[in-house]
C-alpha cells in the first residue's frame, strides 16, 4: 500500500533548485533512506513534506490525502511526524515534560498523556533521566529525546532528520537497534543519513538525491555500486564501502 | 480646507521632524546594535532638556551652543549606563531587559522631577519668538534651527560611523555581535560608544527643543514612544532610515492635527507602526525583515 | 506536593483571619497586594506560559471597568454581570490584536511594540470620548450594595481581592496540569518543534491572550467600584501595563506562585518608601529608589525569584 506518494516536487530558493522534479513513492511498513550529499535538497525535502515550507510544483500525498496547504501540526495529527537534523527539544522542562506535550497529539487525558509518555520514554532508554532537564542532556540522550518525543505521537510515517551525527559508533549502533525495534513495531520509516552504517544496516530501499535530483532509487546494494551515486560521493567512506 | 494651513502644518511638521530623525537616530543605534529597546530614550532627552535650560539659567549660553556641551555630557552619561547596566542585561531573556531599561526610564524622569521638580520650565531664550514669512507660511525661526542643525548632526554621525575606524566597528557588531566578538572587537568599549553616542544624540535633540517648547520633567514618555514608531517606520538599524521617518512621523502627526484634536495626533502614529508591523515589518529602509 | 498545599492552605487561612487585626490602611495594603498579584497573574498566562511579552495590558484593565461602568450608568447593570460583559469584550479585543500578532508572525520586540501600540491608541480613544468622560474621567455614585459591587469599609474589597487572587491561581494552576497549559509552554520553549508535533500553535496562542484578557478585564471592574474613578491615566496607562508586569516578572514567570510572591515583595517596600519619602525628600525620590529596586532585581534574580525558592524549599515542600 503506498503509504506517501511524492509526484514531481520542485522548490527555488531565489536562483537556486533546491528540489527539481523529485518523485518517489514510500511503501507502508518499508524503510526507505534519502541520501546525497550536503545541499542536495533532503531537509528541503522534509520541510516541504511537513508542512514548513510549500513546494512550487508538485504533488505529495500520504494516505492518499494531499499534505500541500496543511499546517504542520495537522500534517503531524495525521499521523506523519519529523525529527530534527539539530535538536529541538524543550529546554526548560524534563524529559518525561517534553514527551507528555508529543503524547497529547492523540490523548486528551493528561493522565493518559503521561501514562504513554512514560512507556516512549522507558522504550527509548531514557527511564533514569525521566526527570532530567532537557538542558542537561548530553547529545545521545538528546537525539532518544527527540526520538522519543515523536514516537509518542504515534505518527505512522516517522520521517528522521540526520538522527545519528554527530555521535559515536556505540551510540550510532544503539540508535540502530532503536530504529529497528520501531520498524518491527509496524512504523513506516523515512531517514534523510549521511551516515552509511546506519544506511545500509537499516535500509530496504535507497533514494539518493544530488543538487536536488533524484539520481538513483533502488536497494542498498544496487545503489552503492551505481556510478553515479558514486561520483556524487566521490572521496567520502562509501567508495571503500562499496569495493 | 485651506490650503495654506494645510502647507503650513505640514511645514511645522516636516521641520519637527528632523528633529524627531535626531531622536530616533540614537534609538536606532541603540537597538541595531546592541537590540536592546531603550525604554529610557525619551526620558533621557527630558533630563538633557532640562541641562541645557541650567546651563541657560545660570551660565547665559544659549541652548544652541550648549548642545554641545549637554552632547558630550549624555554621551559620559549614556557610555556609563551602558557598561554598568545595560551591559549585564543583553544576555538576559527579552523581558528582564525591558524591566531594566524601564528602571532606567523611572530613575531619569524621577531623577529630573526630583532635581528639577515639576513645573514647566519654558526660559526665554534669545530667538524664542521670532519668525518671517516666506510665501503662504510662517516659519519659526527656532523650528528651523532646530531642523537644520538636528540634519547637520545627524549627517555627522552617518559619517561618523561610515568613515571612522569606530565606527565602522559599530557597523560591525550590530551586524553580528559574534562575529565581531571573533575578530577581536571590544565589544564592550563599542557598545559603550554606542550607547554614548545615542544619548548624545538624544541630548542635542533636547537642547534644540528648549526653545521651542515648555520642559516638564514628565513629558518624556511620547518621544520615548514616537521614537520607536519612527524607528519602526525607518527600518529597524537603518539610519537614514531614522532620519526620513522622522520627516514623515514629523508630518504625519502635524497634519493628522487637521482632523484630529492635537493631543491624538500619536493615535496617527501609533497606527502607522501597525500597519508597518503587519506589513513591512523591516521598515522602509530595514535590511533583513 | 503535599507539603506544599498545606503550607498554602495555612497561609490562606492566615490572610482570611488577618482583618482581624489590620488597621484600614494595612487592609488597603493586602488589598493592593492581591490585586496587583492577579493582575500579573493574568498576564502571566499570555507571557509567562506562551512566552510573548505583553506591554499594553492595562488596555485589558481599563476595558474591563469602562464597560462595566457605562453599563452600570446606563443601564443600571449590576457591575457583577457588567464585568463579564468587560471581559468578553476585553477577550474580542485581546483576540484582534492576538491575530494580528500571530498571523503576521510578530514576535519579540514586535510583538511588546503591537501591544503598547494598541493600548496606547486605546487610551487615546478614551481620552477623547465624551462618554467616558475624556480625561477627567467617570466618577462612579457612592451607592453601596453588594449588587453594586460597592461596600463601606475594606474589608469586603479585602476579601473579594483575596477571592480572585485564589481564583486566578486555581486557573492557572488547573491549566498547568492540563493538555492546554503543557503546549502553552512547549510553545514558549520551542514553537516550531511544538507545531511539528501536534500543537496548533496559533489556536493555542489565542487561548492564552484571550483567556489572559478576559481576566485581566474582570480586575478592571473590580477596581473601579473600589476607587470610585476611572481615568484613562490610571486605568489604561502604561504605568499601569508596567506595574503589571512587574510582580510576575520579578517573582518568576510561568510560574504559579511567581506572581503572588513578587507581589508581596515588591508592595510593601513601595508602599513604605513611597510613605516615608513623599513626605522627607523632593517628589521623585521614592521612584528613584523604585527604579533601582527594579534594576538590581533584574541582575541577582535574572529568572526571578521563584527558581532559586524552587532549589532551597524545593527538596522540603515538593517531594518527587
Amino acid at each position: 500500500m503506498s503509504l506517501l506518494r511524492i509526484d514531481k516536487i520542485a522548490k527555488n530558493f531565489g536562483g537556486l533548485r533546491a528540489l527539481d522534479n523529485v518523485s518517489f513513492e514510500l511503501r507502508s511498513g518499508e524503510i526507505l533512506a534519502v541520501i546525497g550529499p550536503n545541499g542536495a535538497g533532503k531537509t528541503t525535502l522534509f520541510n516541504i513534506l511537513t508542512g514548513f515550507i510549500k513546494p512550487d510544483t508538485g504533488a505529495a500525498l500520504f494516505q492518499n490525502q494531499s499534505l500541500l496547504g496543511l499546517k504542520p501540526h495537522r500534517i503531524c495529527q495525521r499521523g506523519l511526524v519529523r525529527t530534527f537534523q539539530i535538536v529541538k527539544p524543550f529546554l526548560e522542562l524534563s524529559v518525561l515534560e517534553n514527551v507528555i506535550v508529543a503524547a497529547f497529539n492523540r490523548l486528551r487525558n493528561p493522565k493518559d498523556a503521561a501514562q504513554k509518555a512514560e512507556e516512549v520514554i522507558t522504550f527509548v532508554g531514557l527511564a533514569d533521566k525521566r526527570r532530567a532537564l532537557a538542558n542537561e542532556l548530553n547529545l545521545p540522550n538528546r537525539k532518544r529525546l527527540e526520538l522519543a518525543r515523536a514516537l509518542a505521537t504515534d505518527p505512522t510515517l516517522l520521517m528522521l532528520d540526520e538522527v545519528m551525527a554527530g555521535i559515536n559508533p556505540t551510540e550510532t549502533d544503539n540508535l540502530i537497534g532503536l530504529i529497528r525495534e520501531i520498524h518491527r513495531g509496524g512504523k513506516t520509516i523515512l531517514l534523510i543519513e549521511h551516515v552509511m552504517r546506519g544506511v545500509m544496516a537499516l535500509s530496504q530501499r535507497i533514494l539518493v538525491l544530488n543538487f536536488g535530483k533524484k539520481i538513483a532509487e533502488g536497494v542498498p546494494g544496487e545503489v552503492v555500486k551505481n556510478p553515479l551515486v558514486v561520483e556524487a560521493y566521490l572521496g567520502e567512506e562509501y567508495c571503500v564501502a562499496s569495493r | 480646507m485651506n490650503s495654506d494651513v494645510v502647507l503650513q502644518l505640514a511645514l511645522q511638521g516636516f521641520l519637527m521632524g528632523g528633529v524627531y530623525g535626531l531622536i530616533a537616530l540614537g534609538l536606532s543605534l541603540i537597538f541595531g546594535v546592541m537590540k536592546v529597546i531603550n525604554f529610557a530614550h525619551g526620558e533621557m532627552m527630558v533630563f538633557a532638556m532640562f541641562l541645557s535650560i541650567t546651563l541657560l539659567l545660570w551660565g547665559g549660553l544659549d541652548p544652541y551652543l550648549s548642545l554641545v556641551i549637554v552632547a558630550a555630557v549624555m554621551f559620559g552619561v549614556g557610555y556609563g549606563i551602558q557598561r554598568v547596566f545595560v551591559n549585564r542585561i543583553l544576555e538576559l531573556p527579552e523581558a528582564m531587559q525591558v524591566l531594566v531599561l524601564v528602571g532606567l526610564g523611572i530613575i531619569f524622569e524621577n531623577g529630573t522631577l526630583m532635581i528639577w521638580g515639576g513645573s514647566d520650565f519654558s526660559p526665554k531664550t534669545s530667538l524664542a519668538l521670532s519668525s518671517f514669512r516666506w510665501g503662504p507660511v510662517t516659519v519659526d525661526v527656532p523650528r528651523l534651527i532646530a531642523f537644520i542643525l538636528a540634519i547637520v548632526i545627524t549627517l555627522m554621525v552617518l559619517l561618523f560611523l561610515k568613515k571612522t575606524n569606530i565606527g565602522k566597528s559599530i557597523r560591525a557588531a550590530a551586524d553580528n555581535r559574534y562575529g565581531a566578538l571573533i575578530i577581536g572587537a571590544h565589544i564592550n568599549r563599542i557598545y559603550g560608544i554606542c550607547f554614548g553616542i545615542g544619548a548624545a544624540c538624544v541630548g542635542a535633540a533636547g537642547a534644540l527643543l528648549v526653545p521651542l517648547m515648555p520642559a516638564k520633567a514628565t513629558m518624556g514618555a511620547p518621544y520615548t514612544m514616537v521614537s520607536f514608531v519612527i524607528v519602526i517606520l525607518g527600518g529597524m538599524g537603518s539610519l537614514i532610515g531614522a532620519l526620513i521617518g522622522g520627516l514623515i512621523i514629523g508630518v504625519a502627526e502635524s497634519l493628522s492635527t487637521v482632523f484630529l484634536p492635537s493631543s491624538m495626533k500619536q493615535v496617527v502614529s501609533f497606527t502607522i507602526m501597525i500597519v508597518i508591523l503587519l506589513f513591512k515589518p523591516q521598515g522602509l529602509f530595514g535590511g533583513k525583515g | 506536593m503535599k507539603r506544599l498545599y498545606l503550607f498554602l492552605g495555612v497561609i490562606f487561612l492566615v490572610l482570611l483571619a488577618l482583618p482581624g487585626v489590620l488597621n484600614n490602611y494595612w487592609m488597603e495594603i493586602f488589598i493592593l497586594i492581591f490585586f496587583y498579584a492577579y493582575l500579573g497573574q493574568c498576564w502571566n498566562i499570555l507571557t509567562g506560559y506562551t512566552g510573548n511579552i505583553s506591554l499594553g495590558h492595562a488596555l485589558y484593565v481599563g476595558i474591563g471597568g469602562y464597560t462595566a461602568t457605562r453599563l452600570a450608568m446606563v443601564f443600571g447593570l449590576s457591575p457583577w454581570v457588567g464585568m463579564l460583559v468587560g471581559g468578553l469584550f476585553a477577550t474580542g479585543v485581546g483576540l484582534v490584536i492576538g491575530f494580528l500578532g500571530f498571523r503576521f508572525g510578530l514576535r519579540g520586540v514586535y510583538f511588546v511594540l503591537i501591544t503598547i501600540s494598541f493600548a496606547e491608541i486605546g487610551r487615546l480613544i478614551a481620552l477623547h470620548l465624551e462618554s467616558l468622560g475624556s480625561f477627567m474621567g467617570l466618577f462612579i455614585d457612592f451607592n453601596p450594595g453588594f449588587l453594586n459591587m460597592q461596600f463601606r469599609g475594606n474589608l469586603p474589597y479585602y476579601y473579594i481581592s483575596l477571592g480572585l487572587l485564589v481564583f486566578s491561581l486555581i486557573v492557572v494552576r488547573t491549566l498547568e496540569l492540563s493538555k492546554t497549559g503543557r503546549y502553552l509552554v512547549a510553545i514558549r520553549e520551542d514553537e516550531e518543534a511544538a507545531e511539528s508535533l501536534g500543537v496548533n500553535t496559533f489556536k493555542y496562542k489565542m487561548v492564552a491572550i484571550g483567556l489572559s484578557a478576559f481576566m485581566t478585564a474582570l480586575g478592571g471592574a473590580f477596581d473601579a467600584n473600589r476607587i470610585f474613578h476611572l481615568s484613562p491615566d490610571r486605568v489604561m496607562s502604561m504605568a499601569l501595563s508596567i506595574e503589571i508586569i512587574l510582580r510576575p516578572i520579578i517573582g518568576g514567570m510561568g510560574t504559579v506562585l511567581g506572581p503572588v510572591v513578587g507581589s508581596f515583595l515588591i508592595t510593601l517596600p513601595a508602599e513604605w518608601t513611597r510613605a516615608y519619602l513623599s513626605e522627607v525628600g523632593r517628589p521623585g525620590l521614592h521612584m528613584v529608589i523604585y527604579g533601582f529596586v527594579l534594576i538590581f532585581a533584574v541582575f541577582f534574580f535574572p529568572r526571578g525569584i521563584m527558581p532559586l525558592l524552587n532549589r532551597k524549599l524545593g527538596r522540603f515542600f515538593i517531594k518527587e
